[in-house]
């Protein structure tokens, strides 16, 4: 029927009308703004009202204690925390910035801190919240946007090298200390009867700009600099050249595999302290293979690069969010948790490493081998770029680096390539 | 009123007549049983993994029967973690999410099947449309509306969007597009208004699609993650998904909880094959539609 | 709708009734329709007019403040190797995977239809547990179960066959993944199969099975024309869902391996987790359209003959 067709078309067109002239009176006004506002808040002398905060799963608890006990020293006050996955810290910001309705602080982890700067969420960190010498400069890195700081760094955390010290002893060899001991070492490991593999690297679809950026800098280079990404430098290669090594000559497995470290297949990762608790719990409960002790778990810094051995830093960010209403507390409370003792407190609730680089001389830690690692590794550290593009970029990263593994290309081509995709992304603020 | 509904074929196995043992029958079950381990046979894993510690889940290669059987996991999530509020949440929200979902949907999918009226077109396909997009893009536009009416923090948020699922609609409507015409014919000559025969007639025999949908509604409500959690923005509105993957991710000195992870997995899915067993009680063969010559 | 004139001699317009009628709908429609016209229909034109802007992350606070930029972003996205590769992937998943898990579906559907009550609700929970499991959970199982020595290639092995590495091989990650998620998604079709072979009268079969029909015959000339409009409803659910294929690759491969399960839905998703707003929404749409077109052609093809 020509008239339910026609009013049907009516209907469509005004539908679209409507549309178009809602996204035409759209359009950017050239009045450029900076993210979270110009002007740098106060900080409170003493801290009132509700403040609310957004906790990355597992420190929910040990903020409500700190918060408790802020809360002794400033009874106005009231601290409510909600804990959030780490993997949804990304949304929540987003759809926070965009209705305008958040919390009071918010955490993100020092890998994700650039994009919500970039949304706007947070607001600059005024003068006198945290004293920026103190702090290890990639932690201060992470949380610097396009026109200052806009987090303070809360704890922090890094990566360094696991290899199964036993299996090493009887192949005559130490921890290694350099590339070529690495190699070394790895090929041992890979060769030896019984052996599989030598290096349980991060597969090329596990996100391995996670070990390559490292590696860059390890060989003298960085992935960006003031004006622009740069990929298509000899460092950059080198890394690539060094990272996909190690699944040319098959000591690393490109895809699932039964070999674990406890079981000598997979002797030797990157990973954090935390692995340390894992195998000592594997071991009381009678789960460990046979001749996997304690005494076979080593962990030693980073292997040097032909530069220095810089490894990945990590960790949590506080920020206060740019529509808080009680933006000067905030800054306080987190100020107050900037202070030596709080940071030592962090240490014993959560076992997270203090962004202070002095409250790492605490007994614990220095009591601790794997922290004393830790603390060994954490003043040569490279921070995860700090840009909103980087996340797409990782993955770029990762899919050449993928191709540069499976054979199908080589180093030089791959890093022009992430190159070439790079500059068309830009650092995306 | 002369029309013949049946609306107690409970009782009626289906087919209607005695069951004997032919080999065909045998072949028949045989062939579904082995289909069936097939088909369990990760959900076995997951369901044995709950008694497993960490390290032997981890451990390679895999063993399926627990060496080192333990009650752990479970007991932290009964005992260490309070359930209790997220259980609620879940509940009701779930149940919540049943009635206005099927009384929304059912009336609306009437209407699309069997009432004429304009722009009945172009409802449908709006309608679809909708189910069309993935769920990402709207999120963002559906959060800010929320937003802006101050529903964020709470219930209200929490249910309103999920009540406008075109998957309910579009079911109601296909089934209800079997009823037959003459049916209801019958019943509007004999005088009977609209609301009438819908209450009287049409839910009834739409107890098999009513009960299709309150099983994927209430499947949908309780295994929903994303939504919940970005709406709450409270621990006490918290919904059992969002809080086992909280109480499970791994933080600065443990990695991942896998043997938490799969008792977790195994309560959260206890009540929806509960309310799967109870309305498929009404996946009966009808009789009553056959009422009329 | 056929409407004969009422019997009591009342005179009624056509008109008049026609506008009843009509009421009487919108009256049972309104509840739906006037929460959909808010939560649904409203974000739904405002992201598809994302998608004609170049809304990025830092632009989030201020979202008119952005520009229209016509078709461009479509134009990025179709031009984009990844999401071409997507594309095909997703295609290829779902020509293979949708009448897969439509015929399985169908087949159990009239199997359990032929039990009796107390086994059929056995085998009903058990084929509809996959749909209800986590993902995230048995993600865990099915990685170790495609590993190169690991349950299935053990199978295969005891027949003779060499199993590939399936998730480490570009040429069978697809095929693995698509095996994975018609797992999960029999049972929903299968049970809204079954809820409709019930509205198939006990009668109109036995009759046929009088008339001298063999249960195939009555298969495919009574239950299954019977049953079009069912068949219409799956199709086109298991055909959108399929076609919106996401939490398996972003799952079990991250795309990988070499971008052989990468996906529309997991192209989009990125786009979104990088701030791309409106190319994600540009390839939300391109992907809207495609199922679109499946949607009206299934329409054509399945139309409910009476």
């Amino acid at each position: 029927m020509s008239g339910t067709t026609a009013r049907r078309a009516a209907i469509a067109a005004s539908v679209a009308a409507v549309a178009l002239t809602s996204i035409a009176a759209c359009g950017r006004s050239d009045a450029g703004e900076s993210p979270g506002g110009d002007a740098t808040g106060t900080v409170a002398d003493t801290a009132t009202g509700e403040i609310e905060i957004w906790a990355a799963a597992g420190n929910g608890d040990a903020l409500r204690t700190l918060g408790e006990e802020f809360t002794t020293e400033n009874p106005d006050v009231s601290i409510t925390v909600t804990e959030i996955p780490w993997g949804e810290i990304i949304t929540m910001n987003q759809t926070a910035v965009a209705s305008g309705t958040g919390p009071d602080i918010v955490m993100t982890g020092a890998d994700q801190t650039a994009s919500v700067i970039a949304m706007g969420g947070l607001a600059p960190v005024p003068d006198g919240v945290m004293d920026v010498d103190a702090l290890y400069p990639a932690a201060i890195a992470s949380v610097t946007g396009e026109t200052g700081l806009y987090s303070v760094p809360w704890y922090v955390e890094t990566r360094f090298l696991f290899y199964r010290a036993d299996i090493a002893a009887e192949l005559g060899l130490d921890a290694p200390t350099t590339w070529a001991e690495l190699e070394e070492l790895s090929t041992a490991y890979a060769t030896r009867p019984g052996g599989e593999f030598g290096f349980g690297l991060p597969r090329p679809i596990e996100n391995p700009a996670q070990v390559i950026v490292p590696f860059t800098s390890q060989a003298g280079g960085a992935v960006a600099d003031e004006d622009g990404w740069t990929f298509d430098t000899p460092e950059f290669v080198e890394a690539l050249e060094f990272y996909q090594g190690f699944f040319e000559r098959g000591e690393s497995p490109l895809s699932e595999t039964e070999a674990t470290f406890e079981n000598g297949g997979s002797p030797m990762f990157i990973s954090g302290p935390w692995m340390v608790g894992i195998y000592e719990e594997m071991i009381a409960s009678g789960a460990a293979p046979e001749g996997f002790t304690q005494e076979s778990v080593g962990f030693v810094p980073m292997p040097a690069g032909s530069a220095n051995n810089n490894s990945y830093i990590g960790g949590g960010n506080l920020g206060v969010f740019a529509s808080s209403d009680n933006q000067e507390s905030s800054w306080l409370f987190l100020s107050w948790l900037q202070e030596d003792a709080q940071q030592k407190k962090l240490f014993d609730l959560t076992g997270s490493f203090p962004a202070r680089q002095e409250s790492a001389d605490y007994q614990p830690i220095l009591d601790s081998p794997v922290m004393t690692v830790l603390k060994e590794q954490m003043p040569d550290t490279v921070e995860t770029p700090s840009y909103p593009s980087w996340s797409q970029i990782a993955e770029q990263i990762g899919i050449y680096a993928e191709r540069v593994a499976h054979g199908e290309l080589s180093s030089q081509d791959a890093a022009k390539a992430i190159q070439a995709e790079a500059d068309s992304v830009g650092f995306g603020w | 009123m002369t029309i013949v509904t049946s609306s107690a074929p409970a009782e009626i196995h289906a087919p209607n007549r005695p069951r004997r043992i032919t080999p065909g029958r045998i072949l028949l079950i045989l062939t579904l049983t082995l289909g069936l381990a097939a088909t369990l046979l990760p959900f076995v894993w997951m369901l044995l993994g709950a008694f497993k510690t960490n390290a032997e889940i981890m451990r390679r290669p895999v063993t399926w029967w627990p060496q080192a059987p333990t009650m752990d996991n479970f007991r932290a999530w009964f005992v260490d973690f309070d359930m209790s509020r997220y259980f609620f949440n879940s509940v009701f929200l779930a149940l919540v999410a049943v009635a206005t979902t099927l009384l929304f949907c059912s009336m609306v999918g009437w209407a699309l099947a069997k009432l004429e009226f304009p722009g009945k077109r172009v409802l449908i396909g709006v309608v679809l449309s909708t189910m069309f997009v993935p769920g990402i893009v709207t999120l963002i536009p559906t959060f800010v509306l929320v937003a802006n009416f101050n529903m964020v923090g709470t219930y209200w948020g929490m249910i309103l969007p999920g009540m406008v699922g075109a998957f309910g609609v579009f079911l109601m409507r296909q089934f209800m597009l079997e009823i037959p015409d003459s049916l209801l014919d019958a019943a509007r000559i004999d005088g009977a208004g609209e609301f009438r025969i819908f209450g009287g007639i049409v839910m009834p025999l739409c107890r098999a699609p009513l009960a299709t949908l309150a099983i994927f509604t209430f499947m949908g409500s309780w295994n929903g993650f994303l939504w919940p959690l970005i709406v709450a923005q409270r621990e006490s509105l918290y919904t059992l998904p969002v809080a086992l993957a909280l109480y499970t991710s791994p933080t600065g000195d443990k990695g991942a909880e896998f043997g938490l992870q799969m008792a977790g997995s195994v309560l959260i899915i206890v009540p929806v094959l509960l309310v799967f067993i109870a309305m498929q009680k009404h996946f009966v063969q009808g009789i009553a539609m056959t009422g009329i010559k | 709708m056929r409407t004969t004139p009422p019997r009591s001699g009342r005179l009624v317009s056509l008109t008049a009734r026609r506008r009843r009628t009509a009421a009487v709908a919108w009256l049972f429609a309104a509840p739906f329709v006037v929460s959909f016209g808010v939560f649904g229909v409203v974000p739904l034109v405002s992201s598809l007019g994302m998608a004609f802007t170049d809304l990025r992350v830092t632009d989030i606070r201020n979202p008119f403040n952005v520009d229209f930029v016509g078709f461009e972003n479509f134009v990025t996205v179709l031009g984009d190797s990844t999401f071409q590769r997507a594309l095909r992937n997703t295609l290829g998943f779902v020509v293979f995977g949708v009448p897969l898990s439509l015929f399985s579906a169908l087949v159990l559907a009239v199997m359990l239809n032929a039990l009796g009550r107390r086994l059929a609700t056995v085998f009903r929970v058990g084929y509809y547990t996959p749909v209800v499991t986590t993902i995230v959970a048995v993600a865990v199982v099915w990685r170790i179960m495609y590993q190169p020595n690991g349950l299935i290639n053990s199978l295969l092995a005891t027949v003779g066959i060499d199993g590939p590495n399936w998730l480490g091989n570009p040429l069978t990650a697809l095929p693995a993944l698509t095996l994975m998620a018609v797992w999960r998604s029999i049972g929903s079709s299968m049970v809204i199969f079954l809820a409709g072979l019930q509205a198939i009268p006990t009668e109109v079969k036995e009759a046929a099975a009088v008339d001298g029909a063999t249960t195939l015959q009555s298969f495919f000339r009574i239950t299954i024309p019977m049953m079009t409009p069912t068949i219409l409803l799956n199709a086109i659910l298991t055909t959108t869902g399929f076609m919106q294929f996401f939490d398996e690759p972003f799952v079990m491969t991250n795309g990988g391996p070499l971008q052989s399960t990468t996906s529309i839905a997991l192209y989009v998703f990125n786009q979104f987790q990088w701030g791309n707003y409106s190319v994600g929404a540009a390839g939300a749409y391109v992907l809207f359209a495609i199922i679109s077109i499946f949607a009206i052609v299934q329409f054509r093809f399945l139309r409910q003959r009476t």
